[in-house]
């Protein structure tokens, strides 16, 4: 059964559907008079919904209406609300209708909630938009980030070095000298098993204390980075690199200029050299592998370089030290006598620090910071 | 309170009943400023007004609704008028028919219209 009706466009057209919806009111059900009222009375409201304006009905007039439809009156309202002076209130328009008694009011005079809260719904409105349009910025400026970033980090780990295969890596052994006979390179592989554990403890507390617990890369080291990039605008950079990162940039990236180029490629070894080694491969291939000063790369010849003996039998305030080295070698240099001073400093925050972590009592770290710092050779 | 609170997600705004005619309404109003808040709260109500029948309208309405000829009007005495309707409850139809203005006394001014009318020279009879 199909049913013809014209549109309403104009006045004209609606008061003539008006017209005949009034003579179709009384249709029989299934009908198709009543069919024909169903399309008509659809058309007219949405004609009506084109040309009224949408202003809500005011609660507190919407609440005045249903009381005197109910035979209700403020006691009624006082009864909904547990209070005669909260009623006058709202029916005086002097308080504002919370959501408990918008509730309340709702039950008690069948009127929907939403009808009452209509205030709130604008207000409502208002923050909605506002989060709305914030969360909505936020979620592209983060997506259009995270594309970013993530096609940065596809270009850079295109053509990188493959990290599994320092698996099978060991720093080399090498001594190089001048024409004079003096070493300008010294270098003296170590297993790992040869290393005291305070010794690769005081390296964990300097350089990476989460070393243990991330995949190759530290937030925690890379917002504290951040921050002090931030407090010292950039005046003493600071990369928050962990060991593996490290590992990568010395073994895999020699010779690269610091830039966010080798920052992120840094990055992206890392996390592969993570995948590929152990813990312990990472941190053999590290103290074997970074520079001390001196002409001394790796512990083993640092540990011969500043003091004259094996790793073995370094005590813990000469690991400290050594451990302070990798930041800036020649910083801490002792063979100066103008860098003595703070090369002490830094050995005791490298023993405060293990101490903080929990790698050495506070009492070890005490006596250990007591010992003079004396290069032997 | 979530329904408050949150709009969008907790409120089921659930219109039971379709009320048209509302160019009725508002061509009162616009002559009467003074009814239209009553006029824009008596359409919503009616609008979300749940009835199966017209026995349970009369009774949820029963302040101010009666029956009458065309349909059912309110009485609403405060404005100084009368709204005019009829209803299909099985479509879930109000067609506004018209609003009217009613005396202080309960008359429409339709009826004083009569009254001036029977009167010779069309003069209202003097209350003397």
């Amino acid at each position: 059964m199909s049913v013809s009706v014209r549109p309403i466009r104009t006045q004209a057209d609606y008061e003539q559907a008006l017209h005949e919806i009034g003579t179709l009111m009384k249709a029989a059900p299934g009908s198709q008079d009543e069919e024909r009222l169903e399309v008509l009375a659809a058309l007219v409201a949405a004609f009506e919904a084109r040309q009224g304006n949408a202003v809500p009905a005011d609660p507190i007039d919407l609440l005045h209406l249903a009381m005197r439809a109910q035979n209700k009156s403020q006691k009624d309202v006082a009864d909904a609300l547990g209070s005669r002076s909260r009623a006058s209130e709202v029916l005086s328009r002097k308080r504002r209708l919370s959501a408990d008694m918008i509730e309340k009011l709702s039950r008690a005079f069948a009127i929907p909630a939403n009808l009452l809260a209509v205030p709130y719904e604008a207000a409502t409105g208002r923050l909605r938009r506002l989060l709305v349009t914030g969360t909505t910025t936020a979620v592209a400026f983060i997506f259009a980030g995270g594309l970013g970033i993530g096609a940065l980090f596809w270009s850079y780990g295109r053509d990188l070095p493959d990290a599994a295969a320092l698996a099978g890596y060991r720093p080399p052994e090498t001594v190089r000298r001048d024409i004079s006979g003096q070493p300008i390179i010294r270098r003296n592989f170590v297993p790992l098993e040869a290393i005291p554990p305070h010794v690769v403890k005081a390296f964990l507390a300097a350089e990476d204390q989460d070393f243990y617990d991330h995949g190759g890369v530290s937030t925690r080291a890379v917002l504290r980075a951040a921050l002090h990039n931030l407090i010292t605008f950039g005046a003493d950079p600071a990369g928050g690199s962990t060991i593996s990162q490290q590992v990568a940039k010395n073994v895999l990236l020699p010779g690269q200029p610091r830039s966010l180029e080798r920052k992120v490629k840094e990055i992206i070894l890392a996390r592969r050299i993570e995948r590929s080694l152990t813990k312990g491969q990472i941190s053999e291939i590290y103290l074997n592998q970074i520079y001390f000063g001196g002409n001394a790369y790796g512990i083993a010849a640092a540990a011969k370089s500043y003091f004259g003996k094996p790793v073995a039998d370094l005590t813990l305030a000469e690991a400290a030290y050594l451990a302070a080295l990798p930041k800036a070698p020649n910083t801490y240099r002792l063979d100066l006598a103008e860098n003595r001073e703070r090369a002490k400093d830094r050995r005791d925050w490298v023993l405060a620090r293990m101490a903080d972590d929990g790698l050495i009592t506070t009492s070890a770290a005490y006596l250990a910071a007591e010992e003079p710092l004396v290069a032997t050779n | 309170m979530l329904k408050i609170l949150a709009p969008k997600f907790g409120n089921r705004y659930e219109w039971t009943m379709l009320v048209i005619g509302l160019s009725k309404l508002e061509s009162y109003w616009s002559y009467h400023p003074d009814a239209e808040a009553t006029l824009r709260a008596l359409q919503a109500l009616l609008s979300t007004a749940d009835c199966a029948d017209s026995d349970a309208m009369l009774r949820q309405w029963s302040g101010i609704m009666r029956r009458n000829r065309e349909g059912f009007s309110i009485a609403l005495d405060p404005e100084g008028c009368e709204v005019l309707f009829q209803a299909n409850f099985a479509l879930g139809l109000i067609q506004i028919l018209a609003v009217q203005s009613i005396s202080p006394q309960g008359a429409t001014a339709d009826e004083r219209q009569r009254t001036t009318n029977q009167n010779p020279g069309g003069l209202r009879a003097s209350p003397a």
